[in-house]
């Protein structure tokens, strides 16, 4: 099988090399006799010395062809590397061919298409492997070049939506290095993110379920924090900011249980707020539910 | 095309991984943490003109087993004066000998009545936690008004009991019974 796309693929570019105008063709079609014969290295080199030239530097089918050696070159060698220069290099090339095509000319115009999407679904995965408290800025540089394919090969794409899943879980990622570390920084970020995510959609049982978690907990910190040898009138200070934290997290815990009655978590968090907030009755209640909902 | 899906999948695993974590501190009971604080910051707002020999001891009367543990964490290694704190739990009223602090549970109100004529002028703070239970003899009576926990001092009662109040005292009480 994968013989056979081999095969296809040389087949295509021996015709993408017969349409590359005279003056250019030796550079071009030598880079793609080097790349047929896996001298992916010196086909390179020739392609880029081939779009320095003013006229290939126009030509779609010679930017494709860096495409493909870029992105074959990448598959080979940098795979692993989440901000591989070979990928950017192959992504840039198949969005210069296929804004150079504005009359939609190149009759492979579905393969840059399909490379494009393919290397858009790698930056997409690769936000994944470095979404830890340090490394994040590397995901949402691919969340961003994930994007920014999309959003040219794509006319169904939905920006926002995608904004959103990145952003809720980049923000829940924060919020749960803030609750190991207690890190007023990863708190701030965890901030940011759950409400980037929540601007964009603020109806779903996840967002409100982690804006109110997090209000929550800090509401529990203040007093944890709080010395033992407090004085006490000291002590309305702390309850006060506590029960200011508690209560900005109450409306999103009650959201979230609207939308989602079954998640248990939930309604075993609103029980701790309510016993937070002293509300005896609201608490009893909630408590009551979780336990029947444990029993199933 | 399957490696594709295979990381895609990849992906949502990993979002399931971050929806479903537990993320809420179940096992910190904060009001009893302030509870616990309240009973230790009265030691420096009364006098007990009895009670003066041997340990200073903290009587919880009933069940409560987070407000042991948050005032062991509240006492350790504290003082009243010369005389060292010392916890003790109990579940009757008979139980008790001698105590200089005297909190009660809401489950044990119904026991206020018998606590305060055993211990009537022998220097002992009764600390309930009952609406109404400050106006029938206990000297403080821990409320929640606006969602916090706030207490309610009969200076009458402190008076019976045997205890000087301090000055500082009535101002941070939400009422006071004089």
């Amino acid at each position: 099988m994968k013989g056979l796309k081999n095969i296809w693929l040389i087949c295509m570019l021996l015709i993408l090399a017969t349409q590359i105008s005279i003056a250019q063709t030796s550079k071009v079609n030598k880079a793609i006799e080097l790349y047929s014969a896996k001298k992916l290295d010196s086909a390179k080199v020739l392609i880029d010395e081939a779009i320095q030239n003013p006229e290939s530097n126009k030509d779609y089918n010679a930017w494709m062809m860096r495409g493909v050696i870029y992105k074959d070159l990448y598959k080979t060698s940098q795979m692993n590397n989440v901000a591989s220069p070979y990928r950017d290099s192959a992504t840039v090339s198949f969005i210069q061919s296929l804004q150079l095509d504005v009359e939609n000319k190149n009759p492979q115009k579905e393969l840059v298409s399909k490379s494009l999407n393919y290397l858009a679904s790698l930056y997409h995965n690769d936000i994944n492997k470095t979404l830890d408290t340090v490394n994040y800025q590397e995901s949402l540089v691919n969340f961003d070049k994930h994007k920014a394919i999309k959003k040219i090969i794509d006319p169904a794409f939905n920006e926002q939506k995608y904004n959103y899943d990145v952003y809720s879980i980049v923000g829940s990622m924060f919020e749960k290095g803030f609750e190991q570390t207690m890190s007023k920084n990863l708190l701030d970020y965890a901030n940011y993110y759950l409400l980037k995510a929540y601007e964009i959609n603020s109806n779903t049982d996840f967002i409100n379920k982690n804006i109110g978690v997090l209000y929550y907990n800090q509401a529990v910190d203040i007093i944890k924090k709080m010395d033992y040898d407090v004085p006490l009138d000291q002590l309305p200070v702390y309850q006060d900011q506590s029960v200011a934290m508690g209560k900005k997290a109450l409306p999103y815990l009650i959201k979230a249980n609207e939308i989602n009655p079954s998640d248990k978590s939930v309604v075993e968090g609103l029980a701790g707020i309510y016993y937070l907030l002293n509300d005896s009755e609201k608490y009893n209640e909630f408590k009551k539910k979780f336990e029947e909902m444990s029993k199933h | 095309m399957r490696k594709l899906i295979f990381l895609f999948i990849a992906f949502i695993t990993l979002s399931a991984d971050v929806v479903e974590r537990p993320l809420l501190q179940q096992k910190d009971d904060m009001p009893a943490k302030i509870k616990a604080v309240y009973i230790y910051g009265f030691t420096k707002y009364f006098e007990w003109t009895n009670n003066k020999e041997g340990n200073f001891t903290i009587t919880v009367l009933g069940e409560s087993v987070n407000l042991l543990n948050e005032l062991g964490n509240t006492v350790k290694n504290k003082s009243v004066g010369s005389q060292r704190i010392e916890l003790k739990n109990h579940q009757t009223i008979g139980d008790i000998e001698q105590t200089s602090i005297l909190y009660i549970t809401p489950d044990k109100s119904h026991l206020l009545t018998e606590a305060l004529a055993k211990f009537k002028g022998k220097s002992v703070l009764i600390i309930t936690e009952k609406q109404g239970l400050a106006k029938v003899g206990a000297t403080i009576n821990f409320i929640v008004e606006e969602n916090k926990q706030k207490f309610e001092l009969n200076k009458v009662a402190a008076q019976r009991a045997g205890l000087n109040v301090g000055s500082g005292i009535e101002k941070l009480a939400a009422s006071v019974i004089n």
